[in-house]
């Protein structure tokens, strides 16, 4: 519902640029008096998250001019990758580029980027890691506060409204957010919307925070366009029209600002104007059991990487976790030797509750999966446990021996405190000419708990 | 600063589950002028922490003729009855490239053993399987 306030604005923007927007009231009956509900939201930034990522695992790469490149996530630009046949370099666009690459911004087209700078080095972006390392930041953020949304890498939005009484008032919470996270430069915004927060933080220091207070168009008016979260080819149009700020915009009236750019052109200004109706999203935390192992030698063949997947889901049954449980769906994630990491879902028809039901799933989607290249690793996470908790015992004898087997691997752990070196031997390429490729002693139980 | 985030390196002996067997254990070797096995040292335990343990595991090496003993000791090479070459993933470069020639040697005391000169590092390993 857009109220009336709203509605006058959008009908006159310069009313919302000359007044404060009023924040959402909510009408108690039962008190009588209006009740604000502002829910203030923090924006957490890590500038550039895939170029620190890559720094701070090649500090070589410091120093240097760099830019990350991948695939543009864009439906319509993968539809014409495909009718070309293949990858062209005007494909992939820039993820994120090292700071000392001022006219480089990301989702700009690698080909723009490389000819502006000729020597630069190109990185291949490794989206599953980010994600990873993000993760593991949230998940620090999690003990903190309990709503937050991922909105990429390196980008979340955080609840802050009624915190006052656990942590003090934003600039307590704001301290104790940029606290949690002392490895990576972290830019916070406060605000009373998502892209306010954001704008904000697009202002804030390195491990500190801004606060968007007063008038939000006054506060957006000297805004590059360029900071406008629009797709790039959008960000050029406003340029080649001579709207460079979000003044410009804000000058504009909405009617033809959608005339002339379409729906992102409405976004664009709802956004320029300080608006954004987004709701938070925070992140649904699903319990998921994840193993992982590193081949010997990077490898193609399915000969080792069964083994291997069949190892990982021997542990990952094996966990307290999953005990007597079921699980609905299991994604593999490799990184390749020289090339992007590769992954794999498999959704299991039926809940599957033991390894050898798993292990088939997914070996009839392997067969049929184009490996990209030699896997250097292999994490697959099964996901979607449920609650069921019976099992019935086999009488068969192989299968329960297995069982019985386990279930003395697990004693050994307890009693251990360590994985018991309990291995089994397996055949990996039996027909190699090089003997130590042959065969493995294969862990019948996970290093870790 | 960001921090430094090690990546896993493959070191070879510890995979998290996974162990080679027949991994190739480096040898000492001493040659001819043609370049033959003359003569094979197994170099010292090195990774026993406690004299007993190494003490014990090398009586137990001694008191079974069939397993080259590393005592530090020469053994000589009686005859070489084999000679082979592997090239292989050539394609993945002068470093990751496979190259040795491998022998299989009658020692002195009888046994057989399979050994190998890596052509690429320039070093001997023993190697069973």
């Amino acid at each position: 519902m857009v109220s009336t306030q709203e509605k006058n604005n959008i009908a006159n923007p310069k009313a919302v640029q000359s007044s404060n927007r009023p924040p959402r009231v909510s009408h108690s009956r039962r008190f009588g008096k209006p009740v604000t509900t502002i829910k203030t939201v923090a924006c957490l930034r890590i500038p550039n998250f895939p170029w620190q990522v890559e720094v701070a695992r090649k500090p070589e790469l410091g120093d240097q001019s760099l830019i990350v490149a991948g695939k543009a996530l864009d439906l319509i630009e993968d539809q014409e990758i495909r009718e070309t046949g293949s990858g062209a370099l005007s494909a992939r666009v820039v993820i994120a580029a090292s700071p000392d690459l001022t006219e480089v911004s990301s989702g700009m087209p690698l080909a723009e980027a490389i000819a502006r700078h000729r020597d630069v080095q190109v990185v291949e972006a490794d989206i599953p890691l980010y994600g990873m390392v993000f993760d593991e930041i949230v998940e620090n953020l999690e003990r903190l506060v309990p709503d937050i949304e991922v909105a990429a890498p390196g980008l979340a939005y955080v609840g802050i409204w009624g915190l006052e009484g656990l942590y003090g008032d934003d600039a307590n919470v704001v301290r104790l957010l940029a606290s949690t996270v002392d490895s990576f430069d972290l830019r916070i915004g406060v605000g009373e919307n998502k892209w306010l927060a954001y704008a904000a933080s697009l202002l804030s220091r390195a491990n500190s925070g801004r606060k968007v207070t007063g008038e939000p168009g006054k506060f957006l008016d000297k805004f590059p366009v360029d900071a406008l979260p629009i797709p790039y080819e959008l960000v050029k149009r406003l340029h080649s029209f001579g709207l460079k700020t979000m003044g410009h915009i804000a000058d504009i009236p909405r009617g033809p600002m959608e005339a002339q750019f379409g729906p992102n052109g409405g976004t664009a200004w709802e956004l320029a104007n300080g608006i954004d109706h987004r709701p938070l999203m925070p992140k649904r935390s699903a319990l998921g059991v994840s193993e992982h192992l590193d081949f010997p030698d990077p490898t193609v063949s399915m000969a080792t990487i069964l083994p291997a997947v069949e190892s990982l889901l021997d542990r990952a049954y094996g966990r307290p976790q999953l005990s007597n449980r079921f699980a609905r769906h299991a994604n593999l994630q490799a990184q390749v030797f020289q090339k992007t990491p590769w992954t794999m879902r498999v959704g299991f028809k039926n809940p599957v509750g033991n390894k050898n039901k798993a292990l088939f799933a997914i070996k009839s989607k392997l067969d049929t999966a184009e490996i990209p290249g030699p896997l250097e690793d292999m994490r697959i996470t099964l996901s979607g446990i449920t609650g069921e908790a019976g099992r019935q015992e086999s009488m068969w004898l192989e299968v329960k021996r297995d069982d019985d087997l386990r279930e003395t691997i697990s004693q050994l752990r307890s009693r251990l405190k360590v994985a018991p070196p309990v291995y089994q031997v397996r055949e990996l390429e039996p027909w190699s000419r090089i003997p130590e490729r042959r065969f493995a002693l294969i862990q019948m139980s996970g290093s870790d708990g | 600063m960001p921090r430094k985030i090690t990546k896993r390196k493959r070191t070879g002996k510890n995979h998290n589950g996974i162990k080679l067997l027949n991994a190739p254990r480096v040898i000492e070797v001493s040659l001819d002028s043609l370049g033959t096995p003359t003569s094979i040292r197994v170099p010292q335990a090195q990774n026993y922490k406690h004299y007993s343990v190494r003490s014990s595991l090398l009586a137990l090496e001694q008191s079974s003729s069939n397993y080259l003993v590393s005592d530090g000791k020469w053994i000589n090479v009686s005859s070489v009855l084999d000679l082979w070459k592997i090239n292989d993933e050539w394609w993945r470069g002068k470093e990751d490239e496979i190259a040795r020639l491998y022998y299989r040697l009658r020692l002195s005391n009888g046994q057989q053993t399979t050994v190998y000169l890596d052509l690429i590092k320039n070093r001997w390993f023993r190697q069973a399987g």
